[in-house]
């Protein structure tokens, strides 16, 4: 008890002496303070009845108090006044505005290691045109990445030369195809260690309208992973698809691939958030470099989206549908890796990437989107859709899983937008519709 | 009032009135003269130090982290402290009464602070670049010695400039100390640099100096025009900031978020769109009086981004005035209700002149007491409705020739821009005093004229109600009790007087006299409450008027 009543004393000791420094400015000791003068001539105003009863919260959430004011705003005050007063903040200003910049970012996606990120940016690289971009993630000594990227912009059009390396080992196999248990249980993970090289030219030609072509060739191999307690991709097919690995799992593979996308939105290119429609569609060949004549696919699909801004104020409702497929056009199968995955298309952003993978999957998506600051806009879906066997064979309604979910988008999405986003995600109607997935994202994605 | 927004300390406040601590007697004025002047000018040593304004730091706590703190402290809303028994403000330090007591000519309110308001001869010499502040601009010398920043307008023509004379002009008249602003126009020629002139530590020369005149807007006749704003008097003791005291001041005993003048300036401030109200652009000086010792001032300095500032994001334009920069509140509330509510900032009317004054002409979607600056200010935060209508009382005596007089000041190159300015400010003007002249008594100008009482009704007199459909009714309170005075009595125009009872007492006896004023179907605000002494048969005066209050109900005194 005695405990108790000298840890009250000194909650409310230190909360009387906070509040009085935070009403008082820093300074050298100087001559005595005036009296207080008696204003109206009645003395001090009598104290308010309830004052005395505010000392209930105040000692309740004194911790709460001194956390706030000493540990971080004391602190963090301190900070940013020396560094405003050497110059520091001034400096980072105009190192912003400069050709050269270099921002640190954080990304969490629930279920994947976090990462932080450094991103370099170098406008006007040794000419007017040209931009040179470098990003760097950590997640951990499995979880790295590095992209280069050099962009000449001339006009409406752009070329950009681009390299990636990426290792992470925690990658999600959730599965192949509607019939697959693709449930949180039954998820497993795998590792993955990619190089790639791509060219890209982009051609901005009517409003947001876009022309894309890319070429590249890249080289995965896969190993077992591991995060969060989820078994090995290997140890999952054991146990529940007889061992058998999914397509180009054991050997890994390089492959050569290209890309032509067409995009035409009526969409003003000034505004991120107006009604119009937007269709879009692309096709992407791309063969195994070890087995040209054997291991072909073709990826291709199609978006459409109808958006109105009928309540006014950029207040945009929109009807999105998605269809992407990917054709085998040799015997020897598609990589698992070339195939549909809805989660890290943004198709279906519910679930994982890699939770859901198939040989086609389609979506009907119910999107709103509104501003709620001057960089942030809210987002709102409700999403119905899933993936299935190739060319969407043996679809039947009872396949199709449902999810929706809110979030916070930035309004410039730049090449690393922030994003904020809680979403669920069902099971197919044919095993009860239930959810089973949750989906949390939060901080800067890396979309170099 | 943000202060108490905690539901626990809410509803144990209500347990508190509730459980019988409710109807305090009503406290008595002394017999003493009403206390005009708050000596706070008492010259003290050493000078205090030069504080550091760190802005980013003052943004950053006031959006986020004095908020945060705040929440677990359950502060009370209270009165301001150095309100005098007039219900008034003391001359000051920080404030002296001038358009709110006195009648001020338009002569009076063009000068405003300045001396004089011819230009300051030529050559102007520049001594140092400005690299603070929203506007580009520059430190020169005149031919006369004395010191000046210059700024020229940005993105706007002619708004900054203007606004930089024109709301400090309004803000003098209202009673704060500001320095002396003018539109000025020059040639290239005139300005030049000096040999050791230099900009956020670099050397600045003549390409600097041209990309700053080149910047300047022109007037009808070629020449180029700027602002120019006097060195206000005194050694820079850096920005006062609108919470806390100076350690180093002994004369500064009231922290700033209860000093009324610094609460009331929210008043201001959302009539001229005054959002940048921050430490930054305020300005304290050492008043040398002599070896060694001094005290200190406290200026406004900065209010060029009054009327409309515009920047390039469309977005934040629309929510200046009301919306913070980053309001967490309206962010929170406009995601939760999916952006359907429609705000003021959701699409509003670009009129006519967009390009000079943004929205700011937009009048009716002006709500006064819904107006916000840049980022939360702790004074504007503790704002009660007696502090509010303290100022719409002073804002209620600009009559339209007034404005008139201050905004030509703007020297527009277009007339129609100062009357859409004139326009604008008359219109702000009558929405603030609908909000805060008529629901506590906008009975002012509280005097004894022999054997009455007389005030004038604000309301009246600033045009808001006619005369006409004006109705008045008093009551005397005394230790014999109630007495009616008179009830529902009209008059022709703005003063409105009161006989007093004559009781006749033996020793000097308190009284106590409650003028309604009303417009029947419109509003019915609480009584003024004059506070007196009946002084026995014989005595000069008869009467002594000790004490003002506006009570914000009409439940008579206890006494």
């Amino acid at each position: 008890m005695a405990r108790i009543i000298a840890l009250t004393f000194v909650v409310i000791s230190l909360a009387g002496a906070a509040r009085a420094s935070a009403q008082a400015e820093s300074g050298p000791a100087r001559p005595a303070p005036r009296a207080v003068p008696d204003y109206d001539g009645r003395g001090a105003p009598p104290e308010d009845p309830a004052e005395p009863w505010m000392w209930i919260p105040r000692i309740a959430t004194g911790p709460l108090y001194l956390v706030s004011e000493y540990l971080v705003r004391a602190p963090v005050g301190w900070l940013l006044t020396e560094l405003e007063a050497s110059g520091a903040i001034a400096a980072v200003e105009r190192y912003l505005q400069q050709d050269f910049v270099v921002l640190p970012v954080a990304y969490l996606d629930l279920g994947m290691r976090p990462s932080v990120r450094v991103f370099a940016t170098w406008r006007h690289a040794l000419h007017d045109a040209n931009q040179l971009d470098v990003s760097a993630g950590f997640g951990g000594t499995d979880t790295l990445d590095a992209r280069l990227v050099d962009t000449v912009t001339v006009g409406d059009v752009s070329v950009s030369g681009r390299l990636r390396a990426i290792r992470r080992d925690d990658y999600v196999y959730g599965g192949i195809g509607p019939g697959a248990d693709n449930t949180v249980a039954n998820r497993a993970r795998y590792s993955e260690s990619l190089v790639e090289t791509e060219a890209r030219l982009d051609w901005r030609f009517w409003r947001r309208s876009r022309l894309r072509l890319t070429a590249g060739y890249d080289s995965r191999g896969f190993g077992d992973g591991r995060e969060l307690g989820d078994p090995a991709l290997t140890a999952r097919q054991q146990q529940l698809e007889g061992g058998v690995l999914p397509e180009g799992f054991e050997e890994g593979y390089s492959a050569f691939r290209s890309r032509l996308e067409l995009v035409v939105d009526t969409r003003p290119a000034s505004r991120p958030l107006a009604g119009g429609v937007r269709v879009g569609m692309y096709a992407a060949p791309g063969f195994d470099v070890d087995h040209p004549s054997q291991r072909r696919w073709m990826a291709w699909g199609g978006h459409l989206m109808l958006a109105t801004d009928a309540l006014g104020a950029e207040r945009v409702l929109a009807l999105e549908g998605d269809t992407h497929l990917v054709e085998d056009l040799d015997s020897d199968g598609v990589p698992f890796t070339e195939l549909v995955d809805p989660g890290r298309d943004g198709v279906l952003p519910a679930y994982l990437p890699g939770q859901l993978r198939g040989r086609s999957a389609a979506a009907l998506t119910v999107r709103y989107r509104w501003p709620i600051w001057v960089f942030l806009d809210g987002s709102l879906f409700f999403s119905m859709g899933s993936v299935f066997d190739a060319r969407f064979d043996g679809f039947v309604v009872d396949d199709l899983r449902y999810s929706f979910g809110l979030g916070v988008d930035a309004r410039d999405a730049g090449d690393h937008p922030f994003v904020l986003q809680v979403a669920l995600g069902s099971e197919t109607f044919a095993n009860g519709g239930e959810i089973t997935s949750v989906r949390v994202l939060v901080g800067a994605r890396n979309s170099l | 009032m943000s202060r108490t927004t905690s539901s626990l300390a809410l509803a144990l406040a209500v347990l508190a009135v509730a459980s019988g601590c409710g109807a305090a007697m009503t406290r008595r004025f002394p017999l003493r003269e009403v206390m005009w002047r708050d000596h706070d000018q008492q010259p003290f040593g050493p000078r205090p130090r030069t504080a550091f304004n760190p802005y980013l730091w003052d943004a950053v706590d006031n959006t986020l982290f004095r908020r945060s703190s705040e929440l677990f402290t359950y502060e009370l809303d209270r009165e301001a402290l150095n309100v005098n028994a007039a219900d008034e403000v003391p001359d000051s330090s920080w404030f002296t009464n001038r358009i709110g007591r006195r009648p001020m000519s338009r002569e009076e309110l063009a000068l405003g602070p300045c001396r004089s308001l011819e230009q300051p001869p030529f050559p102007w010499r520049v001594l140092r670049g400005k690299h603070d502040g929203s506007s580009p601009g520059a430190v020169i010398e005149a031919a006369d010695g004395r010191r000046y920043v210059f700024k020229v307008d940005f993105r706007q023509p002619e708004r900054a400039t203007a606004a930089d004379v024109i709301a400090t002009r309004i803000l003098h008249a209202i009673g704060y100390y500001v320095p002396c602003n003018q539109v000025v126009f020059f040639e290239p020629g005139d300005v030049e640099v000096t040999p050791d002139a230099t900009m956020g530590g670099a050397p600045y020369g003549a390409e600097q100096l041209e990309a700053l005149v080149a910047a300047s807007g022109r007037a009808p006749d070629g020449r180029r025009r700027a602002s120019l704003s006097l060195f206000v008097e005194g050694a820079p003791l850096g920005g006062w900031r609108f919470e806390g005291r100076r350690a180093d001041d002994p004369n500064d005993v009231i922290d700033h978020q209860h000093r009324r003048e610094t609460r009331g300036m929210y008043v201001a401030s959302s009539w001229l769109n005054h959002v940048d109200a921050r430490a930054e652009n305020n300005m304290s000086t050492w008043m040398e009086t002599g070896d060694g010792r001094g005290y200190v001032r406290h200026y406004v300095l900065d209010a060029g981004d009054s009327f409309g500032i515009g920047w390039h994001e469309d977005a934040l334009v629309r929510r200046l005035g009301h919306s913070h920069y980053v309001d967490l509140q309206h962010a929170l509330e406009d995601f939760l209700t999916l952006g359907l509510a429609n705000r003021p900032w959701t699409e509003p009317a670009r009129g006519e002149a967009f390009e000079v004054f943004a929205y700011y002409p937009n009048v009716e979607d002006y709500v006064p007491d819904q107006w916000r600056n840049g980022y939360p200010n702790p004074a504007f935060e503790r704002r009660t409705e007696r502090d509010m209508a303290w100022m719409a009382r002073i804002v209620s005596r600009f009559e339209r020739d007034d404005l008139e007089a201050i905004v030509a000041l703007g020297r527009w190159s277009e007339p129609r821009h100062g009357a859409i300015l004139v326009g604008t400010l008359w219109g702000r003007r009558t929405r603030l005093l609908e909000r805060w002249l008529t629901r506590l008594s906008p009975l002012a100008d509280v005097e004894l004229q022999g054997d009455r009482l007389c005030a004038t009704d604000l309301a009246v007199r600033s045009g808001i109600r006619g005369a006409h459909a004006r109705r008045y009714r008093a009551r005397a309170h005394g230790a014999a009790g109630r007495l009616s005075i008179g009830a529902g009595w009209r008059v022709t125009g703005p003063e409105v007087c009161v006989p007093l009872p004559r009781r006749s007492p033996r020793t000097s006896a308190y009284l106590v006299i409650d003028v309604e004023a009303s417009t029947e179907g419109r509003d019915h605000p609480a009584p003024l409450r004059a506070h007196l002494y009946e002084h026995p048969p014989g005595s000069t005066p008869a009467f002594s008027l000790v004490g003002v209050e506006r009570p914000s109900t009409a439940a008579p005194p206890r006494l």
